[in-house]
């Protein structure tokens, strides 16, 4: 009897992160909370310099992923630090997010 | 699920949760296996200092490994669950005729040539060495050893093997232990999944660790059921946790002042826990995280 490996998933709402790498007053709670780290942080496009200048997007948005979400802990701090309550974990169904 | 507690366990039992694995008799019920197993049994308590030292049993991987499918084992438990565990012992050593007793560790005898009185052990085996060194089996007279001046008879002890010890006075000695940093494991040499001692001790010197670390067979020091967890908003960072861990599975960021548990690397034994001035561990089910539910 082989268990499957529990997907973890962890949810960041969009409309409620207020996330921003360049903003100075953008947030970034949760990747410096998480000692598991989890949370990861990139562009949110490939940059393409064979696209002329003035078509390229703006190189500036960067967007909150979780490639290590299965190494998640489920310790809860990144929900309990969130200010914006935007971030919920499943692990194994159980679903745990801020009140 | 722990693999032994599959198959050395009714369901939702952990393995050292079954009364019936403290018993010698009920694991081997047949007459003529009993008398075998104790042959063997006598004939590793004259060899065990010296099978430790010996290069073609320890540095042998062919006879770790076969020793491994033999029934040697161990599995790191928690302080809480030696308490647990402990009871359950005195238990089925009443039943057998044998008791609790604190002997010294052979490990630390033969690598630091030191007697440390960190070893605990119980059921056939100790009934059956009190038998052959002091020709009877442990019946009164033999308990003033033990009571609560275990410090200051310590030098007093050393002179003796094996100490009985009383339940009552069990916490206040794994106290003693946690204080010095020493992880427990239980034991079973040879005779799975009959438990028969519980050892208290440090990476460096335990034999269990070497096999592991020699022969690759996680089954000598098995990770425990519980894993170690960080809580970073109560965290202070000030290393007390990295300082004890003895499997270098705690880490301190410099560049961040953080500290991190890896869960690849955690075997549960708590000691982390007991470290921590800020309760920030918490030791949680090993089940209950995927990332480490199936490494043992």
């Amino acid at each position: 009897m082989e268990e499957k490996q529990a997907a973890v998933e962890i949810t960041i709402d969009a409309d409620r992160c207020r996330y921003s790498m360049y903003d100075p007053l953008g947030c970034k709670k949760c990747l410096q909370v998480c000692t598991a780290k989890v949370f990861a942080t990139r562009p949110a496009h490939k940059r393409d310099f064979t696209v002329p200048l003035e078509q390229r997007v703006d190189p500036t948005i960067w967007v909150l992923v979780t490639p290590w979400a299965d190494f998640c802990n489920g310790c809860g701090a990144c929900i309990m630090s969130c200010p914006y309550d935007a971030i919920s974990i499943s692990i194994d169904g159980r679903v745990l997010k801020a009140q | 699920m722990c693999d032994w507690c599959k198959v050395h366990a009714s369901r939702d039992n952990k393995w050292y949760e079954e009364f019936d694995n403290y018993l010698f008799t009920r694991i081997f019920p047949d007459a003529e296996e009993q008398e075998q197993k104790k042959r063997e049994m006598i004939a590793t308590f004259a060899e065990t200092e010296w099978r430790y030292s010996e290069p073609e049993y320890i540095r042998n991987v062919d006879f770790l490994r076969q020793r491994a499918s033999a029934g040697f084992g161990s599995q790191i438990v928690t302080r809480e669950e030696v308490l647990r565990i402990l009871r359950l012992a005195d238990e089925a050593a009443k039943r057998e005729d044998s008791m609790l007793v604190v002997g010294h560790c052979p490990c630390r005898l033969v690598y630091d040539g030191v007697r440390d009185y960190c070893c605990v052990g119980f059921g056939m085996p100790v009934a059956l060495s009190m038998e052959i060194g002091y020709g009877r089996l442990p019946r009164e007279g033999l308990t003033e050893f033990g009571g609560a001046e275990w410090r200051e008879l310590r030098r007093e002890l050393r002179k003796h093997a094996k100490v009985p010890l009383k339940l009552e006075e069990a916490e206040e000695l794994l106290d003693d232990w946690e204080q010095r940093g020493l992880w427990h494991i239980i034991m079973s040499r040879g005779r799975m999944p009959l438990i028969e001692a519980i050892c208290n001790c440090e990476r460096r010197y335990c034999t269990y660790w070497r096999n592991r670390v020699i022969s690759g067979v996680p089954d000598y020091v098995r990770k425990g059921h519980f894993i170690a967890r960080i809580d970073p908003l109560k965290c202070t960072a000030c290393g007390a946790c990295v300082e004890v861990c003895q499997f270098g599975a705690i880490h301190h960021s410099r560049i961040a002042d953080t500290v991190d548990i890896d869960l690849t690397m955690c075997f549960g034994c708590g000691l982390c826990r007991t470290a921590c001035p800020n309760d920030a561990i918490e030791l949680v089910p090993r089940v209950e995280i995927p990332a480490a539910r199936e490494l043992w």
